[in-house]
């Protein structure tokens, strides 16, 4: 059976309408480094670290490219990422020019329907200090 | 990248009615993962179904990573990262997981390619029903200029989009 997975949050007091409330945070944990994804996947595949981390690179590289050339780039089981405009209206078709309608250029992504799965599934559980932990002194 | 012109009849607000001009992205459709591991295929001493591995282990590991609630590093590309929205309550007591209301994944381009992004060239071409793309480069133009509040600046033309790949 899979494990199951939690976000972990906190209560932390915030401002709303200049009144105190408590709102659920999400408690930011370390980030999964490239370094540490390549060493998990090394250990899956029998493969060293550094030769896991170069294709990787590789790939990335390569999406970016695509992504810069304005392709949409389909990573199968996460999402797709893609190049993202925000353009105005204008009143005609003569005034639809580039400079005059393209606001912003970003980069987007979508995610697959594995990964709202995933993140669906994730269960939430409250921040807990250790109990027997030690409040420091002084 | 390529645009084409659309005409929609504005259906809300003070336009309500009337036709309005933009401008929007042509997809193509999607590079998919299998045609980017055929593209770095020649630069690796693995054979395609190494790389296919590895590209499949890498998903596994990832989703675990955000299935935990952690951010996720993807190099150049930038960093997904969980993101709720809760409701805010009088008592800390109250704060409990009912009242986060949504949970997502957010975002966020590496700052390079973000820069990259806002330089790309742009070209409006004539896309007709049933056809792919038209090229015509005596179209091309960048976003920069004009009177408009762009900042951007531009370097010089040069193409640094990497990789030297045909799609």
């Amino acid at each position: 059976m899979a494990k199951k997975r939690y976000w972990t949050y906190e209560a932390k007091k915030k401002k709303v309408l200049k009144q105190d409330k408590w709102v659920a945070t999400l408690r930011r944990q370390d980030h999964l480094t490239l370094d540490e994804t390549s060493e998990q996947v090394s250990i899956r595949g029998s493969i060293l670290p550094g030769e896991v981390s170069g294709i990787l690179r590789a790939y990335f590289e390569q999406i970016r490219y695509h992504i810069l050339a304005g392709d949409s780039v389909n990573i199968k089981g996460l999402g797709t990422f893609y190049p993202k405009m925000t353009a105005k209206m204008v009143d005609t078709a003569a005034d639809a020019t580039v400079n005059n309608c393209v606001k912003d250029i970003t980069i987007g992504f979508r995610p697959s329907n594995e990964l709202k799965e995933v993140i669906n599934k994730s269960g939430f559980r409250v921040f807990a200090p250790a109990d027997n932990a030690t409040p420091r002194e002084g | 990248m390529d645009l084409q012109l659309v005409k929609t009849k504005m259906t809300i607000g003070p336009k309500k009615g009337q036709y309005q001009y933009t401008l929007k992205r042509v997809s193509y459709g999607n590079v998919t993962s299998e045609a980017i591991l055929e593209e770095i295929q020649s630069a690796t001493t693995f054979s395609r179904a190494d790389t296919d591995a590895i590209i499949h282990a890498f998903v596994g590991v990832m989703l675990e990573g955000i299935a935990e609630g952690r951010i996720v590093d993807f190099g150049v590309l930038g960093t997904l990262y969980p993101q709720i929205s809760a409701m805010a309550v009088d008592t800390k007591e109250e704060c409990t997981p009912d009242t986060i209301k949504t949970k997502g994944i957010l975002y966020r381009p590496d700052g390079d390619l973000a820069d990259e992004a806002k330089k790309m060239k742009l070209r409006v071409i004539d896309v007709l029903p049933s056809m792919g793309k038209t090229p015509d480069d005596d179209n091309e133009q960048q976003p920069e200029g004009g009177d408009d509040n762009n900042d951007q600046g531009n370097q010089g033309g040069g193409n640094s989009g990497g990789g030297g790949f045909e799609g």
